[in-house]
């Protein structure tokens, strides 16, 4: 379909939730400034799985 | 070589995967002792779907959180608020999940699949009616919202619950009710007379 991928980068910025999982695991590293908030951000990543 | 090209292309991790919007994620903890407004934090914001897995993969699980705690997941430039402009003639889709209902609800999964829908653009064309979603944890039973901008365009409001009712998986006697903010604010009892219910 006309999704938009590296090689498409004209196509649609649609996707569905199995495409849009498939990146969960991969992508570990903690965003910069997140605020302090002890009661919600986590120092290390927690992928949880999601079936 | 052009093979090589796209072969380096299609796995060239810089390459981020762009949403259609750019999405803010709110935090709001009932502090009695504060001002509503000050208890709602802006977490971060984030526009590719490596970057939103990113956040979501360092913060809190939805079922973990306090009650009185709640996420909020709005388009940048809306507040996660009625007064908001673009909130003040909407209304929201509400999926509540009380003690009996809510029994064997994975508040996760759902919030997930609802944030996965929203910012996957899982709406098709009446995506840019929709303004946000918000999950509330309430030790009485948590709650699960789309909030939409424009509570008067009837078919769209429809289309968008049934599309949420999907995604969520609920079964068909599982009802959702829709509210527009207006009503929200002349309460009569607890809760105010939705418009459709699904």
């Amino acid at each position: 379909d006309d999704q938009w991928s590296p090689l498409n980068q004209e196509g649609k910025k649609q996707y569905d939730r199995t495409f849009l999982l498939q990146f969960q695991p991969d992508c570990t590293s903690k965003p910069q400034g997140l605020p302090d908030i002890p009661d919600i951000v986590l120092e290390k990543a927690d992928v949880r799985p999601h079936l | 070589k052009i093979s090589e090209d796209v072969e380096k292309l299609e796995l060239d991790p810089l390459i981020k995967h762009p949403l259609q919007n750019r999405w803010c994620l709110w935090f709001f903890k009932n502090d009695k002792s504060k001002d509503w407004a000050d208890n709602l934090r802006q977490i971060t914001s984030f526009d590719t779907v490596e970057d939103f897995w990113a956040v979501y993969n360092h913060i809190q699980s939805a079922g973990k959180l306090a009650s009185g705690c709640d996420y909020n997941l709005f388009k940048d430039d809306i507040k996660p608020m009625w007064e908001d402009e673009r909130n003040k003639t909407g209304g929201r889709w509400l999926a509540s999940f009380d003690k009996r209902g809510g029994k064997g609800i994975d508040v996760d999964k759902l919030w997930l699949e609802t944030v996965l829908c929203l910012i996957g653009e899982g709406f098709d064309e009446e995506s840019d009616v929709v303004n946000g979603c918000v999950v509330n944890v309430r030790g009485k039973g948590n709650k699960l919202s789309v909030w939409i901008g424009d509570y008067k365009r009837d078919e769209v409001v429809l289309k968008i619950g049934r599309r949420f009712k999907e995604r969520l998986g609920l079964p068909p006697r599982f009802q959702i009710a829709f509210e527009a903010h207006q009503d929200t604010i002349v309460k009569r009892g607890s809760s105010a007379k939705s418009r459709f219910t699904i």
